[in-house]
């Protein structure tokens, strides 16, 4: 039920998710922020019961912060990063799977247009794309990025292109999902852009 | 070295009086009597050469490889017992091929040298095991910084990087000629090429080499 989509740009990626926490009918919390930050340049946008979101999200990311402390500072790059997360999905799928279907973006200064972006479902299926959606929002939102994206558009297109998506979802989905919340990835880090309802904890 | 073991180098789990672990020393003086390998970190990559002497006129000459391809991005050179390099190199293949499965990227050279070196390392702490009589020469790229490197790790399980290294019979006059070549000069235009490199390590292990010390 969870909306996750993001878009690559010059310069970086955009993440977004809604912010709705819910089981069946019951909505637990409508400020919750989906998008875990991994490390200082990338971030998981995760969809999928809160208990495997929460739990898989840790594991990933205090595993890159390990690699960091072992390894004298060196950093994992985005592909790293997404191979791990993909690697440790296979590795739990025929014992214990986490249900979550995540997309991965990261700044890397490597890469040549800095942003990359990851799909990967709960089966441990890795793709790159330059934009993706994971859930019901694919039915509404890819058609949309696929007019909209370009090679080499820029951070206000990015984000406009994933205005419209969250405007179709409002319009067209059945399941109202009021509150999004949008974070950029880009040479200065990870940083939120623009949320619904503040994920903080009050 | 004058100092006698006397009781203390008999295992390498063991300390002598004044802190030295024997058996460790014991095993980089094999390395010390072996052919030479040479490294050189030049501006467009890294060099490794190695003194490869023919013992028997019925040896094949192209058999007994001494530099080994640890991944498409990394390769060493080892001298000192080679069939303790070899195992060395088996376990450099090992974390290479790895850490590609679980990262999905060739592994860092700082990454490999520590797992080298840390392997090496363990064999140093156990009783009932002898420390490798071989020191490794790791040549390799990073595709994320876009540069070269040269580690050296020893049989006492330090790894460090170089600019230049040599380890075997003719390492003293070879690191004193290194040391004359530009190596690490500020502006890089101005350090040596790998063309000008492998001449420059050919004509050292050339000019060092001594018949009289080969030995089987």
């Amino acid at each position: 039920m969870d909306s996750v989509f993001g878009v690559t740009y010059e310069g970086g990626v955009v993440l977004a998710t809604d912010q709705t926490n819910a089981r069946s009918i019951l909505v637990y919390q409508k400020n919750l922020d989906k998008i875990t930050q991994l490390s200082s340049h990338s971030a998981m946008g995760v969809s999928g019961p809160n208990s495997d979101l929460v739990n898989f999200t840790e594991y990933i990311s205090k595993n890159l912060a390990l690699y960091e402390l072992s390894n004298d500072g060196l950093k994992l790059s985005t592909h790293a990063q997404a191979n791990f997360a993909r690697g440790e999905l296979a590795r739990a799928l025929r014992k214990g799977p986490y249900q979550v279907n995540i997309l991965l973006g990261g700044y890397d200064e490597s890469v040549k247009s800095g942003g990359s972006l990851y799909f990967c479902d709960y089966l441990a299926s890795l793709q790159k794309v330059n934009y993706g959606c994971q859930g019901y929002a694919s039915n509404f939102c890819l058609s949309i990025m696929d007019k909209e994206w370009k090679e080499g558009m820029t951070e206000e297109e990015a984000i406009k292109t994933v205005e419209n998506c969250i405007a179709e979802l409002h319009e067209r989905f059945l399941i109202a999902q009021k509150d999004f919340i949008i974070k950029v990835i880009d040479k200065d880090g990870v940083r939120v852009v623009k949320y619904g309802q503040d994920p903080a904890d009050n | 070295m004058a100092s006698s073991g006397s009781g203390y180098d008999l295992s390498s789990s063991t300390f002598s009086p004044d802190g030295r672990i024997f058996q460790v020393e014991y095993a980089a003086k094999a390395v010390e009597n072996a052919g030479s390998a040479l490294g050189l970190k030049c501006r467009d990559g890294v060099v490794l050469c190695v003194e490869k002497p023919i013992p028997n006129k019925m040896l094949l000459p192209n058999s007994s490889r001494r530099i080994h391809t640890v991944d498409t991005h990394s390769g060493v050179a080892v001298t000192g017992f080679v069939s303790d390099g070899r195992q060395v190199i088996n376990r450099a293949r090992e974390e290479a091929a790895n850490y590609f499965e679980t990262y999905g990227s060739k592994i860092p050279p700082t990454v490999l040298a520590d797992r080298m070196g840390s392997y090496v390392h363990y064999f140093t702490l156990h009783g009932s095991l002898r420390p490798f009589g071989a020191t490794s020469l790791l040549a390799s790229y990073d595709p994320e910084t876009n540069d070269a490197s040269l580690h050296m790790i020893e049989p006492s399980g330090v790894s460090h990087s170089y600019f230049g290294c040599a380890a075997g019979k003719g390492r003293q006059p070879a690191k004193t000629e290194m040391e004359k070549l530009a190596l690490h000069k500020p502006a890089a235009e101005e350090n040596i090429t790998v063309r000008e490199g492998i001449r420059q390590l050919a004509r050292m292990v050339h000019a060092f080499h001594d018949d009289g010390k080969d030995k089987p």
